[in-house]
């Protein structure tokens, strides 16, 4: 029934990304209850994703944050849970640099397709494709490389599982529905057989990788084993269901070509070097990167490009060492590259040579306990390539330009060096957007970004009544505070008029401060999009110390909340 | 050094020949002043220029008449009391030639908005924040990027606010400063006062307890104009270190929330038609 093919697919599945990823970042996490939530506009906060512990104290995906929090509660007789927002950006950032990670084991890694309609609901990927197609060899077989690649992952924290199989789709079903009780068996990842199909003909109909609501209906008709879908007309499938059920048994079966896309295509300019002797020695590996650096500098200003994005790899005995130079502004001059690759290797062999702690997952032995080794780590070859560039337009300096204000070479420089070790995260520039909730009033943006094809542009602002209506730094989060009121008058029409006045006293922390003055309040009703509206309002109190401080009332909550200091 | 004490000491007997001696001495005291100055601060770039405060009285206490490009200031404060806007208004004047203003946002609490509202150019901000999302003084990472932006040429001028700063580190910021022109501003606790500086000047910023309290409700009332508005914000500036000043001076300024404008205070509330000087 299949097409023998000649390629081969390596699938690896990290089941709950989003955990995965926090508890990779943040090890405190590690056998903890934490789920993730999202604001739905109409369903307010909703658990998008959950540890185990979690799932076994009752917590369902989709379900209210509220009623999880309860049962974590209720689970865990303490408040010891975590509740995180998701950020589908992180998590997606976190797997694509997974990915990267990986191209030691194969130069096409990719990451499965997410259908439009899927991503728009939140869907992000949470499997790694390689295509693996004549590479076992290298590594002695296919179940060799596989193993590899699991150590590889497992020793960074990740726990996945594998399959090797002839087409994306098999790979894909075999390592989501086959792959652990495989290894719980035979304690190796799952390799099917060149033209082997017939495992997986057993496999449920999700494997194919289908509609939830294609699979329910299917479920209906009593069709549950991909076998069963099989044994189907195919102009009856058609006629029901649409093209792509047929797309994807094809793509299962291999009648219908299925290419991993490569996460990161080819360079156009690159260059490697095999050192003939292991090196740890790092005077030797900057020599040998700014040779070659200054070749590919030579090859890019012949063709008129600058480079924004330079990536160096470092293969290793440890395993692969890579890392990313980027630029605030297009170039190809080594003088200009080499100091920031100097920085960054600086991090890196601080990084490696430290006391490297093992990051074994399933150890429960207490961290003092653990054996801590000092990596050493020799080089085997070293590659450089430019990951992004322009076309770079020469601009003549002024010859008497004595404003070094404008200099704006020095500041590209500048920016730079602050983002090779500050990180480009943190190297930020802000824009600003229409909302009224101050929190969402601007956005920072990296000023290294080598994605980014607009020029950054100075934003046109709206004249304010006040110049000085908000303070220059606001709290994250806003801290609660306690305000009491004047005494409230037992006329309800006078009780309600009272409620939206300032407190008489507030109390910061363990401070009384007397309020002498107030402007206010300024009511903020918005965010309705983003989950409950925020509905707020906020006074300028002048305290008996002579400070001034930006608090307030939550209207749906009655608390008060103190957000900035003037 | 000592030909130059010896070169000096002639040429003021020289220009001060035949006054009495009672008149001869703050004359004196004024000329070496200024020989001292100008001697310690000849390696600046931007020589004899001074940045504006925005406030005219602020500016007299000053010994140029204003901030020197080149050289750090610091504003101690408890919070809430306008060191803020009044250090950021100081590094708009430092950017109006162009140069680039690098905020330092080790809390991630900076707000742009604001910023914005007093005429900041945004396409001229570069906002750096830590890696570890607090700036102590083992982060050498946001140390060492504050001291790079001082050096740079083509930025105006350096603010944030920040926890301790290491001896060292200060006095590098000060080098880095002076070879570059660049205005460093920090504001910094109260707590922070004992602590060695390298600031050229340091300011204290406390309550205004002069200005009369206002009543609760502002909008309540008739707006009087004996008393201070609530749209103002009144504090009390004390320089407590400046190089060629008197230390211990201090000025009550008055910082109106609809113009933006910082006054002196006190010329302010005689003032009762509510002129802003």
């Amino acid at each position: 029934m299949t097409t023998p093919t000649k390629s081969r697919i390596l699938c690896a599945w990290l089941p709950n990304w989003p955990i995965q990823r926090l508890i990779v970042d943040r090890p405190e996490l590690r056998r903890q209850q934490v789920v993730t939530f999202k604001r739905d506009s109409r369903r307010g906060q909703m658990i998008t994703a959950a540890s185990p512990l979690a799932k076994r104290n009752g917590v369902c995906i989709g379900m209210p944050l509220s009623e999880a929090k309860s049962l974590l509660r209720r689970g865990s007789g303490q408040h010891n849970f975590h509740v995180l927002e998701q950020n589908l950006n992180q998590d997606v950032a976190a797997i694509e640099s997974l990915c990267q990670s990986l191209e030691n084991f194969s130069p096409i890694v990719g990451l499965e397709t997410i259908d439009p309609l899927d991503f728009k609901l939140g869907k992000r990927p949470g499997a790694l494709l390689l295509d693996v197609t004549g590479l076992g060899h290298l590594f002695g077989d296919e179940t060799e490389l596989a193993r590899s690649l699991v150590k590889h992952l497992r020793n960074a924290g990740f726990h996945i599982f594998t399959a090797i199989a002839d087409t994306v789709g098999a790979a894909w079903a075999a390592a989501h529905y086959l792959a652990a009780p495989f290894f719980k068996e035979h304690h190796q990842p799952l390799v099917v057989a060149p033209g082997e199909s017939m495992a997986l003909d057993s496999l449920p109909v999700e494997a194919l990788r289908i509609d939830e609501t294609v699979v329910d209906t299917l479920d209906q008709l009593g069709i549950r084993r991909v076998e069963q879908l099989l044994r189907l007309s195919r102009n009856d499938l058609a006629m029901r269901f649409g093209n792509a059920i047929h797309r994807r048994i094809d793509q299962f079966t291999g009648t219908l070509a299925e290419p991993v896309i490569a996460q990161r295509p080819p360079a156009d300019f690159n260059a490697q070097q095999l050192l003939e002797y292991p090196t740890r020695h790092r005077e030797t590996i900057e020599v040998v990167i700014e040779r070659l650096v200054a070749g590919l500098c030579r090859e890019m200003r012949s063709q008129q490009q600058g480079a924004l994005q330079w990536n160096i790899l470092l293969s290793c005995n440890t395993g692969p060492i890579d890392f990313t130079v980027s630029l605030f502004q297009p170039t190809a001059t080594v003088e200009q590259i080499m100091p920031l690759v100097q920085m960054q290797l600086e991090s890196v062999f601080q990084r490696s040579q430290r006391f490297n702690q093992p990051t074994n997952s399933t150890s429960s032995a207490p961290v003092k306990k653990k054996r801590r080794k000092l990596v050493r780590f020799e080089v085997n070859e070293i590659q450089v390539a430019v990951t992004s560039h322009v076309v770079m337009a020469q601009q003549q300096r002024n010859l008497f330009d004595e404003n070094p204000r404008l200099d704006k070479q020095a500041l590209s420089h500048l920016v730079n060096r602050l983002a090779g070790r500050l990180g480009t995260e943190n190297v930020v520039y802000p824009t600003m957007q229409s909302g009224a909730q101050p929190e969402y009033s601007y956005r920072l943006k990296p000023l290294v970004d080598a994605r980014r094809k607009t020029k950054r542009l100075t934003p046109k602002l709206k004249p304010n009544s006040h110049k000085f209506s908000r303070p220059v730094r606001l709290l994250k989060p806003p801290l609660m505070i306690e305000a009491k009121l004047k005494t409230i008058s037992a006329d309800p029409d006078q009780s309600s008029r009272q409620l939206h006045r300032p407190p008489a006293v507030l109390t910061i922390g363990k401070t009384d401060y007397r309020v002498l003055d107030a402007w206010g309040p300024e009511r903020i009703e918005t965010g309705w999009w983003r989950g409950p509206t925020v509905c707020r309002d906020y006074w300028r109190i002048t305290v008996h110390t002579g400070q001034q401080f930006w608090v307030y009332r939550d209207l749906r909550g009655n608390r008060w909340w103190l957000h900035g200091e003037f | 050094m000592l030909g130059n004490q010896t070169a000096l000491n002639s040429t003021v007997n020289h220009a001060i020949p035949v006054q009495p001696l009672r008149e001869q001495k703050p004359q004196l005291i004024r000329q070496l002043q200024a020989r001292i100055r100008s001697a310690e601060t000849q390696q600046r770039i931007d020589a004899g220029k001074t940045i504006s405060s925005g406030c005219p009285a602020i500016d007299r206490l000053l010994p140029g008449g204003g901030y020197i490009p080149g050289t750090i200031t610091q504003w101690l404060t408890p919070g809430g009391l306008g060191a803020d806007y009044l250090s950021l208004m100081v590094a708009k004047e430092a950017c109006r030639d162009g140069g680039a203003l690098v905020v330092i946002d080790p809390w991630g609490q900076f707000y742009p908005p604001t910023a914005a509202a007093l005429g900041i150019n945004m396409g001229n901000l570069i906002i750096l924040r830590s890696r570890q999302g607090r700036a102590e003084s083992q982060d050498n990472d946001l140390f060492w990027s504050i001291d790079q932006s001082l050096r740079c040429p083509a930025v105006g001028a350096v603010w944030g606010p920040l926890d301790a700063i290491d001896e060292r580190w200060f006095r590098r910021f000060q080098l880095s400063a002076e070879s570059s022109g660049c205005l460093g501003l920090f504001v910094q606790n109260t707590d922070q006062a004992r602590q060695p500086s390298w600031a050229e000047v340091q300011w204290l910023v406390t309550e205004n307890a002069t200005p009369t309290a206002g009543t609760l409700d502002a909008k309540e009332k008739p707006n009087s104009t004996s008393q201070p508005s609530p749209n103002q914000h009144h504090v009390r500036l004390q320089l407590t270190r400046c190089r060629g000043a008197q230390t211990g001076k201090s000025i009550d300024v008055a910082i109106d929330a609809v113009t933006g404008a910082i006054a002196n205070a006190t010329g302010l509330i005689a003032n009762a038609t509510g002129a802003i000087q």
